[in-house]
């Protein structure tokens, strides 16, 4: 036979096959499988972009580098050989004064374009990216807490600004507690004439990067080989400014997602498969006896897959791409920076994904329809199929695995993958030959039904052992997608709960401790008091870093700058001591309490010595115990702290945190006119700006996680319509034996809602494990057991599957005993 | 006697249905009058067989012959109660089928019908002895595992008990299921092309199986082939032809 008249003889047979019902499941599991992977691929891709264009618009560029002084040429140039737009912004502290009010103010001096990315929006509206030379923007707490509004001239320096608009909202506020003050924006040009900016003045220079993500990502490796100790750089791909750990969560539950669904297609087209080609069987016997070859046999259903496929592919583009635009309207809401459109180029990543499953998994039935001898067509027995030998899976496993890396970019994500999978099976059908026969036998002493439950375990035990794996792991990961969903939310919700403080005091010198308590104490706010003491790392195990560190542990920030240190009698309570002890009251020696980030990065012990340099003065403490610190509690938090007595001689200032609602706006400025010396930092922008990102990152993962779940009950649906209508033959036998109607359906009833028990009990000692690797390997949550799941799954798996049988069931007759 | 002992067991210990309390005045186990099959259609629908009747009394063989596509298959399965007429009446041990629900037709099977089939239609994964033991489980036998045995071993399978259909021949597997039909003790037993799958040899002997059961059971033996030898060997031959059935 020729290969035209292959082809032909395919196309008629796939035709001709849309009667069958395993020939049409094969087709909707490929939709699915299609559907799934473009629309999570394109989705995700969007919403990446789409977070990172988020982010990017706090950051106003997608790459920041800070300095203590002026970006060099070479930097520069390095940027314009790479294509990137620059822009430069200057940032320093300096008091505004009218002529009642004076205010220690944050400056940022800029220039055009301004910002490289996000938007300065402004009230009124301005035509103008930046403020024309001789006037400024200013930030409304600004104003209300000069007294001012929009059109006020205030002075700066030598300088005299009018104020033409207010800010709303504006990207690029800088780090460290000069970007927590509010904020005047002037034009560059004018910095001069204001003689604030004189050598020895701290001043902090940004310079602003963006453009392509591989320039960008080029260019912050090219800066980062050399950054200085006062060169900090900030990078919308490496860390963002803003929840950042709540960024990474969210992108890592995309791709965690994907893999899911990229499982569960995967087993859909197994079983799809498997049924598919048994039912062929005969048809290939007839075949070879008419003539074909078996490597004829085996291109014709080649050639028929990918005709299937093809179909599959077509369609199932276009419906993930009718989604991807009935979901972008919701995304709109959820991004205000603006939803990027989806790179459509990804839409090729879902068929050709599905046709990569399709051929390594359907390479063994398809062997197997090749396989089956002419005898077949006289002896039934002989339509069994043949199993591979163990070389033949593994490769199938291998090769299965590596289009699971290729789509995820991680060969260990895909191993762990696979080994999840395989395990599972093997596991459900060791499961499904210790549980369901005694199951069968149990219910057997009580009912007729029971025992032709014991029947149909014993007829359906092999299918048992593969449905059990596949029910169970295709359950576990639907609700280990809900658990891991549910778990980040809390996390997210947590980082920032309702009672996060608003506003820093810092500078609180020691006689003030007491009036200031006395004050807050009478607004109602009772905040912990926390000493502050600025110092340096000079000794590990009383040598140089240099000499005990390696050349990485030497970058460590903490080693380049003065640490904010403190100490305490007790342990801060919202930090964890997860080694050693914390000390007594009277502890008499110089023991510190190291963050364990810290501790980790320059590999201390509990009972290393660190030597510090404070004041001018050194002092040496032993490490006592480690400390888990959430560093995005908005809490103060401190790297080291000492024990009490190693503080008593160093002079030290405090610090405070509190949360003011919008009612109490007023105390700010009554707690400055009190305490004038006192720094009050507001911080209620960035809180507002953190939650908004994190309710929106709740609003989207929440999204995907209801498409996937939707995606995973059809795929529960299929497989049991698929399953069912394997029952029909069967069902109608009993008929005629005698059962009736009612008694085939409550036995179908009876059967899958104990397989659907088993699989939820799998799939809870499943859940836990995945949702433990999850937590462990992708979300860097803490490992925490769910009880309630162990209880839910099991009648969850009970309710849907009885639930499914009952939608799906189809009448049985002899017409089915009369066709086969 | 073995057998006798089963059957008195049997009508001890279970339940009396409305079939077991009928006591026909006659010897007919089976009367179908006027029976009418339409399939539906676009066009006015297809009819497969006008105003058929058959009478057949306990112990009776009876061929229905016919071509391909004749309805011998559909007129069975109305016969047996699977399936409905479009119009027609069907007396089954004195009791009419069209005014039974489909519970009570199931019971009626249940107790007094079995089926052989050309393609035996034994369960695959099951063994011989389950294969039988499920129809006796459905009838709810009080042993079934006994009375199972004893009719695998009367069709000649005592050694064969705990294979599947896939270690056996098909004259095996096609005993198993005449074991299966007769192991419930039925009074009519209907068999589809029974030896359509097998070779003459192992055919003629399945047969010789068949006709020594029908006798010894008193069993009304209702056989649709296209073997006219096979025919030959029934008390009564009936032909459906262009709708129409033909006592020959």
């Amino acid at each position: 036979m020729r290969p035209m008249q292959l082809i032909n003889l395919a196309l008629k047979q796939s035709r001709s096959d849309l009667r069958t019902f395993e020939w049409r499941a094969l087709l909707l599991a490929l939709l699915l499988a299609t559907t799934l992977a473009t629309f999570l691929t394109l989705l995700g891709n969007q919403l990446e972009s789409g977070l990172s264009r988020q982010s990017a618009s706090v950051l106003g560029a997608d790459l920041s580098l800070s300095d203590s002084k002026p970006v060099s040429q070479d930097d520069i140039a390095a940027a314009d050989a790479l294509k990137l737009q620059h822009t430069k912004v200057v940032q320093f502290s300096s008091m505004l004064s009218t002529e009642e009010q004076i205010l220690l103010s944050s400056i940022r001096a800029i220039e055009a374009p301004y910002p490289l990315r996000g938007e300065l929006r402004t009230e009124p509206p301005q035509s103008t990216s930046i403020p024309r030379p001789g006037t400024a923007w200013a930030e409304q707490q600004l104003l209300q807490r000069m007294g001012v509004e929009v059109g006020t001239t205030i002075s700066l320096g030598y300088s005299s600004f009018k104020i033409t608009a207010a800010i709303i909202s504006s990207p690029d506020r800088g780090n460290g507690f000069r970007s927590f003050s509010p904020q005047l924006l002037i034009n560059r040009q004018d910095l001069e004439a204001t003689r604030v900016v004189q050598p020895g003045s701290r001043i902090g220079y940004r310079t602003l990067f963006s453009g392509a993500e591989a320039p960008i990502r080029e260019y912050a490796a090219q800066l980062s080989k050399d950054l200085t100790p006062q060169q900090r750089l900030w990078s919308v791909y490496a860390d963002q400014p803003m929840a950042a750990g709540a960024l990474k969560n969210a992108s890592s539950f995309l791709r965690m997602t994907s893999l899911f669904g990229l499982l569960l297609c995967g087993l859909l087209i197994t079983l799809s498969l498997r049924r598919y080609s048994s039912a062929q069987y005969r048809r290939s016997a007839l075949l070879k006896c008419l003539g074909l070859k078996p490597k004829q046999v085996l291109r014709l259903y080649l050639i028929k897959l990918i005709i299937g496929w093809s179909l599959a592919a077509a369609l199932g583009s276009l419906v993930s791409i009718i989604l991807l635009q009935l979901t972008g309207s919701l995304l709109q809401t959820i991004l205000p920076a603006g939803l990027p459109a989806p790179d459509y180029r990804l839409s090729a990543v879902g068929p050709l994904l599905s046709l990569a499953l399709l051929l390594v998994i359907g390479f063994s039935p398809l062997l197997q329809i090749s396989r089956i001898p002419v005898m077949g067509l006289l002896r039934r027995d002989q339509l069994s199929h043949q199993g591979l030998s163990w070389p033949a899976r593994l490769t199938i496993l291998l090769l299965t695995g590596v289009v699971i890396a290729f789509y995820l970019g991680s060969a260990v994500n895909a191993l762990v993958a696979i080994l999840l999978t395989v395990g599972t099976i093997l596991v459900a059908g060791v499961f499904a030959s210790l549980f369901l026969p005694p199951a069968g036998r149990f219910l057997a002493r009580y009912s007729r039904l029971g025992r032709l439950l014991g029947f149909r375990i014993r007829q359906q035990r092999q299918w048992h052992r593969i449905q059990l794996g596949i029910m169970s792991l295709l359950l576990a990961l639907l609700s280990s997608l809900l658990l891991s969903q549910t778990e980040l939310v809390s996390r997210w919700r947590a980082q920032i709960p309702q009672d996060t403080p608003n506003q820093f005091v810092i500078n609180i010198q020691p006689w003030e401790l007491e009036p200031l308590s006395e004050f807050l104490q009478q607004a109602g706010l009772s905040p912990n008091l926390y000493p502050m003491i600025r110092g340096r790392i000079t000794l590990i195990n009383d040598q140089l870093p240099a000499d005990v560190l390696t050349p990485e542990q030497l970058q460590h920030n903490s080693l380049r700058r003065e640490l904010n240190l403190s100490w305490a009698a007790q342990a801060p309570k919202h930090n964890q001591v997860i080694a050693g002890k914390w000390w007594q009251t009277d502890a008499p020696d110089n023991l510190i309490s190291v963050e364990h980030e810290l501790a980790e990065s320059l590999g201390l012990k509990l009972g290393d010595t660190v030597g510090f340099e404070i004041a001018g003065q050194k002092l040496s403490a032993t490490v006592s115990n480690i400390r888990q610190v959430e560093w995005r509690s908005f809490r103060p938090n401190f790297y080291v702290i000492f024990s009490p007595k190693a503080m008593e001689q160093y002079p030290q200032t405090y610090i405070t945190s509190f949360k003011l609602s919008g009612e109490q706006a007023e105390l700010s400025r009554e707690l400055l006119k009190q305490f004038p010396a006192l720094t009050l930092i507001d911080v209620s922008q960035w809180i507002d700006q953190a939650s908004e990102l994190i309710t929106r990152l709740i609003q989207a993962s929440t999204l995907i996680l209801g498409l996937t779940l939707c995606a995973g009950l059809l795929l529960v649906q299929l497989l049991l319509y698929q399953e069912l209508e394997q029952r029909r033959h069967e069902n109608a036998l009993l008929q005629v034996l005698g059962s009736t109607p009612g008694q085939t359906r409550r036995l179908d009833l009876l059967e899958f809602s104990l397989l659907g028990f088993a699989s939820g009990a799998m799939a809870a000692v499943l859940a836990e494990i995945v949702t433990g690797l999850i937590s462990y390997r992708l979300l860097n949550l803490p490992l925490i057991l769910h009880p309630s799941i162990w209880v839910l799954l099991p009648l969850t798996g009970c309710a849907v599957f009885t639930l499914g049988t009952l939608i799906s069931r189809r009448r049985s007759g002899y017409q089915q005993l009369r066709q086969s | 006697m073995e057998l006798l002992h089963a059957k008195l067991d049997r009508s001890n210990n279970q339940t009396p249905s409305i079939f077991d309390m009928q006591t026909p005045e006659s010897n007919a186990v089976l009367i179908a009058t006027g029976l009418n099959k339409t399939f539906p259609g676009d066009h006015g629908g297809l009819n497969i067989f006008n105003n058929i009747s058959i009478h057949a009394d306990a112990g009776e063989s009876i061929a229905i012959i016919g071509p391909s596509g004749a309805g011998k298959s559909t007129l069975l399965s109305i016969l047996a109660g699977l399936d409905e007429p479009s119009q027609g009446s069907i007396e089954l041990l004195g009791q009419s089928l069209t005014g039974l629900d489909e519970e009570s037709r199931a019971e009626l099977r249940s107790n007094h019908i079995s089926f052989v089939f050309q393609s035996f239609q034994l369960l695959p994964e099951l063994t011989a002895l389950d294969n039988v033991q499920l129809a006796l489980e459905i009838q709810g036998h009080p042993e079934p595992l006994k009375q199972a045995g004893y009719w695998l071993n009367r069709v000649g399978l005592e050694q064969r008990h705990q294979h599947t259909p896939a270690q056996m021949s098909g004259g095996e597997q096609q005993r198993v299921a005449i074991a299966r039909a007769f192991a419930t003790e039925p009074s009519l037993l209907f068999a589809d092309e029974p030896t359509g799958n097998l070779d003459d040899k192992t055919g003629t002997e399945i047969i010789d199986q068949l006709f020594e059961l029908n006798q010894q059971l008193n069993t009304t033996l209702i056989l649709i082939t296209h073997d006219a030898s096979l025919a030959q060997r029934c008390q009564r031959r009936l032909q459906l032809h262009n709708g129409q059935l033909l006592e020959l």
